[in-house]
């Protein structure tokens, strides 16, 4: 929604410049937390995520199992920190990977005037479902897999990563340093990498951050429900669908990995948020 | 009006054939066999090739989405693979808690929302505002299921105020059908009222600048006159914008907190066939929840008209 | 005893590179029924004084930082903002530069004039829409009953100019700060609104505050005159003393373009201010010099190291300045 307000160059804020700020600061350093947490997880005290141990069923968290045990008896600790890899990756890989195919489809759609109205009206239909739903009708018929998660996910983002490059690159072209590019002949790679480019990179930004928040919490929800990651995998979602059978008696099995989510989605939520404000001309110009 | 109305009404028709056309293009062009898919691991050829059958794997795909459209064209989604019963009946029988558990998520988004983003515009930058936008963002960042399960714990399992899960219809007394869906309702309100809070916020931010609320305070207008009467009006745009898009959220929300809570609606209703891999049933509910998305967005837009006179059709 | 009397108002504004001094201890008294003209470059504070009479300075950025402000005896600066409320529309009014903007779009023009009424005024429902169709007859609105259903932007700019002072005058205020109420108006656009300004202010017995850089509008407007500088009063008195015999030597650069007064009163094209070269400079701390002096041709040391006395040159006339002997000859012109 904001995002189209924003417009800068990033190449003029240091790194440090953009640290500074409370928010973002904040953020980074709850992610780094949990990326650590997700990465060195087999060196941070973990157990094997899927052993078994009878004696930790359903157990509340105690000096030998930090989080508690779950209803089978694995340790929830340590589900926590590998579910977090899942989480991240499929996080990471979405907004990757929609950022890519959203800049090639805007910028398609902004510059080729015969794909634009095709495109778009597939990109509004795509819009129009809702993105969990979307998502359930692709994994119900390919199978629940992490890779199918991704994709699924990506589907329903594109279109939003799209809309934004291709207006951008509409406002640019009437600009009149990029018409008079235009108009002298700049060959297309001159023009991307110098004008159109550097205009979307900052608004991309910002919405890559919401976009990696937003499929963390749909890979979570869609686990949740049962068509995510394959239960043999430990996930967050899957770890509170699993808990939630049990929840009045072994609540720690929805806690531990819900604040997990929760911190991430925030984390991430914030550094998009501070780099829109960074990003902002009227919040700099304050 | 009219004339703008029906011409909005019809651009609603491309959006909803793009969306129709993916819907069931899914089926035929996943990689692999979706027969196998959804019959799932113990199934035995004849299950397979009932399925194929029910689902007209074997024809050729033009034939198939023909009879679909038309078919959906007359109120027919098809036949579930589980139940062996009409689409559009299941959904028809199921669809009551849902409606009323989203219209109460958004009544308590919109109560809770705006005097948030109200208050939080009048008093940028000072601790009301922090408060409010901590408030955004942790509330569109907690997952809903996370949300609902704290909810449930701290008012049904620790005070015992609440039902813990579970639907009783309205026709079972006030307070019975209330009690079941106030935490629902409060648990899908939260991300919804988060992203209104924020975009009212903003929008007020812009109005308040104005110089005709100068001349409000002028006339000697105190505060709340001057924020509801002259600053909202303005603000109504943007504000309605995101009432309408964000009603994606509450949909998407649907689905997981009719879990958590137990709740027999459409969301459920979509859970169970994901579990049962009953495909007729999910095409019929991403379909028909699309294009109450849409609607409501097209509803969202003819709104302008009452906020902003400058607006003509 | 003077209607308004502002005396030794201070008013500073937070700004990035830290405060500033927007109005730096001014005074100026209003009598009733009288019309005030306050004069100056734009940035030399007559807006913000009329803003720190009305109390509309934008919180918490700008505020009131000392004097005081009284009205029929009580101080305005003082005011909680809730008693405050009763004196804004009620007692003094206010109409702004931008009547393009200055009426909400959202709003009919009879719920933007009924509101004051119903604000202020003891009156049924019959009694709050015959004052708005009295209010927009007296503005000289051609079909005010159906320019009551109309929204802002069915209206031009002088009609929203009439629609905001049928708004301001619609209670009876005592006191009318009017501020730059025509310069964002085409030229016979502007002589009809002063015409219906003037007309009411002597109809209704209203003291009006009339912030302009127009001279020409002020020979024809007012009865005395304020000059302000840098958030100081520099020369005040009776329009026709000041405007034909200026007493400093800013007000003598301001007449600079305007040599004889009498061409301007007359119907031919009114003069804005002349160009001083330089630009009003931005206070920080209380004054403690002349702050015209870097631009004065008449300055010497001891203005830029002393703050110039006010002086009465002669009834109601007085000025601040060092060299206020010298000022009248000061050749005319020489300042630009």
């Amino acid at each position: 929604m904001a995002s189209p307000s924003v417009s800068a160059d990033p190449d003029a804020l240091t790194l440090g410049q953009v640290l500074r700020h409370p928010t973002i600061f904040i953020g980074v350093a709850i992610m780094a937390v949990m990326i650590i947490g997700a990465l060195l997880a087999p060196w941070l005290g973990t157990v094997d995520p899927q052993s078994l141990s009878p004696l930790r069923r359903l157990k509340p968290p105690s000096a030998e199992a930090w989080f508690g045990g779950d209803m089978v008896g694995r340790d929830v600790f340590s589900r926590t920190l590998y579910g977090g890899r899942v989480s991240l990756m499929v996080g990471l890989s979405v907004a990757t990977i929609s950022i890519f195919l959203g800049l090639i489809v805007g910028l398609l759609a902004g510059f080729v005037g015969w794909v634009d109205g095709i495109v778009m009206r597939v990109m509004d239909g795509l819009m129009a479902i809702p993105s969990i739903l979307l998502a359930v009708a692709l994994i119900a018929l390919t199978g629940a897999s992490v890779g199918n998660v991704i994709l699924a996910i990506t589907v329903s983002e594109v279109p939003r990563v799209s809309r934004l490059v291709r207006s951008t690159v509409l406002s640019l072209k009437e600009r009149p340093f990029v018409e008079a590019a235009i108009v002298v002949g700049t060959p297309f790679h001159a023009l991307l990498t110098r004008h159109i480019l550097p205009n979307t990179m900052g608004p991309l930004l910002v919405q890559g951050s919401y976009i990696f928040a937003s499929a963390v919490l749909t890979e979570a929800a869609l686990s949740f429900i049962g068509a995510g990651t394959p239960p043999e995998i430990p996930s967050w979602g899957n770890m509170i669908s699993e808990g939630r059978l049990v929840f009045q008696i072994a609540p720690h099995m929805v806690f531990f990995p819900g604040v997990a989510l929760a911190l991430t989605v925030l984390a991430v939520n914030m550094i998009g948020d501070g780099l829109r404000d960074v990003l902002d001309p009227n919040y700099r110009a304050r | 009006m009219l004339s703008y109305a029906l011409r909005r009404l019809l651009a609603i028709i491309p959006v909803m054939v793009v969306v129709a056309l993916v819907v069931f293009s899914l089926l035929y062009f996943s990689p692999g066999d979706p027969a196998l898919v959804l019959a799932g691991e113990t199934a035995t050829p004849e299950e397979i090739a009932r399925i194929r059958e029910a689902l007209g794997l074997d024809r050729p795909y033009l034939v198939r989405l023909t009879e679909w459209s038309l078919g959906i064209l007359h109120g027919d989604f098809g036949d579930s693979i589980f139940f062996g019963r009409s689409v559009a009946e299941l959904m028809a029988q199921r669809a009551m808690p849902t409606l009323w558990l989203s219209l109460l998520a958004m009544i308590f988004a919109l109560v809770l929302a705006l005097p948030l983003g109200i208050i939080a515009a009048w008093q940028v930058g000072r601790a009301p505002d922090r408060l409010a936008m901590g408030f955004a963002v942790v509330g569109y960042s907690l997952p809903v299921f996370v949300l609902g399960y704290l909810l449930i714990f701290a008012f049904s399992v620790w005070l015992g105020w609440l039902p813990v899960q579970g639907y009783k219809p309205p026709s079972d007394g006030l307070w019975p059908f209330l009690s079941h869906l106030i935490l629902p309702a409060l648990t899908l309100g939260v991300v919804y009222a988060a992203l209104i809070a924020r975009i009212t916020r903003s929008a007020m931010l812009d109005v308040l600048r104005q110089d005709y609320m100068r001349t409000a305070r002028a006339k000697g207008l105190g505060l709340w006159p001057m924020l509801l009467r002259h600053a909202l009006k303005n603000a109504a745009i943007p504000i309605m914008t995101i009432v309408g898009i964000g009603f994606g959220s509450v949909i998407s929300g649907v689905v997981v907190t009719e879990t958590v809570f137990n709740i027999p609606g459409i969301g459920r209703l979509t859970v169970d066939a994901i579990l049962r891999r009953d495909y007729p049933v999910i095409q019929g509910v991403v379909l028909v929840l699309s294009g109450v998305y849409v609607l409501i967005n097209l509803v969202v837009d003819l709104s302008y008209g009452l906020f902003d006179p400058r607006i003509k059709y | 005893m003077a209607l308004l009397h502002v005396d030794n108002l201070s008013t500073s504004f937070k700004g990035r590179k830290g405060e500033v001094l927007a109005v730096d201890r001014m005074s100026l008294q209003i009598d009733k029924g009288e019309t005030l003209a306050v004069v100056g470059e734009s940035g030399c504070g007559k807006s913000v004084t009329a803003l720190s009479v009305m109390r509309l300075l934008p919180e918490p950025l700008g505020r009131i930082s000392g004097g005081s402000i009284r009205f029929e005896g009580k101080d305005l600066a003082t005011l909680t903002e809730r008693q405050m409320r009763r004196v804004r529309g009620r007692e003094i009014s206010m109409i702004f530069q931008e009547p393009m903007t200055s009426l909400n779009p959202a709003l009919t023009i009879s719920r933007q004039i009924t509101e004051t009424v119903r604000l202020h005024l003891d009156l049924d429902a019959a009694g709050v829409r015959q004052r708005a169709l009295e209010m927009l007859e007296l503005v000289q609105i051609p079909e005010p009953a159906r320019r009551l259903t109309q929204y802002p932007h069915e209206l031009s700019g002088g009609m929203r100019q009439r629609v905001m002072i049928a708004i301001a005058l619609a209670c009876d205020p005592k006191l009318l700060i009017a501020d730059e109420p025509t310069t964002a108006l085409d030229v016979t656009v502007q002589a009809q609104i002063l015409d219906i300004l003037r007309d009411l202010s002597s109809r209704q017995n209203m003291a009006t505050m009339l912030i302009t850089h127009d001279l020409g509008v002020v020979a024809e407007m007012a009865e005395r005159l304020v000059v302000m500088y840098a958030g100081r009063m520099v020369e005040q008195g009776k329009v026709a003393e000041v405007l034909s015999g200026p007493r400093h030597p800013y007000t003598a650069g301001l007449l600079g373009a305007v040599p004889k007064l009498g061409s301007s009163l007359t119907a031919g094209p009114r003069k804005a201010l002349a160009e001083i070269p330089g630009t009003v400079p931005l206070v920080r701390a209380p004054q403690t010099a002349c702050a015209f002096a870097p631009r004065c041709p008449l300055a010497t040391d001891q203005c830029r190291t002393e703050l110039p006395p006010v002086v009465q040159i002669g009834g109601s006339h007085l000025s601040a300045c060092w060299r206020t002997e010298d000022v009248p000859g000061m050749a005319i012109g020489a300042a630009s």
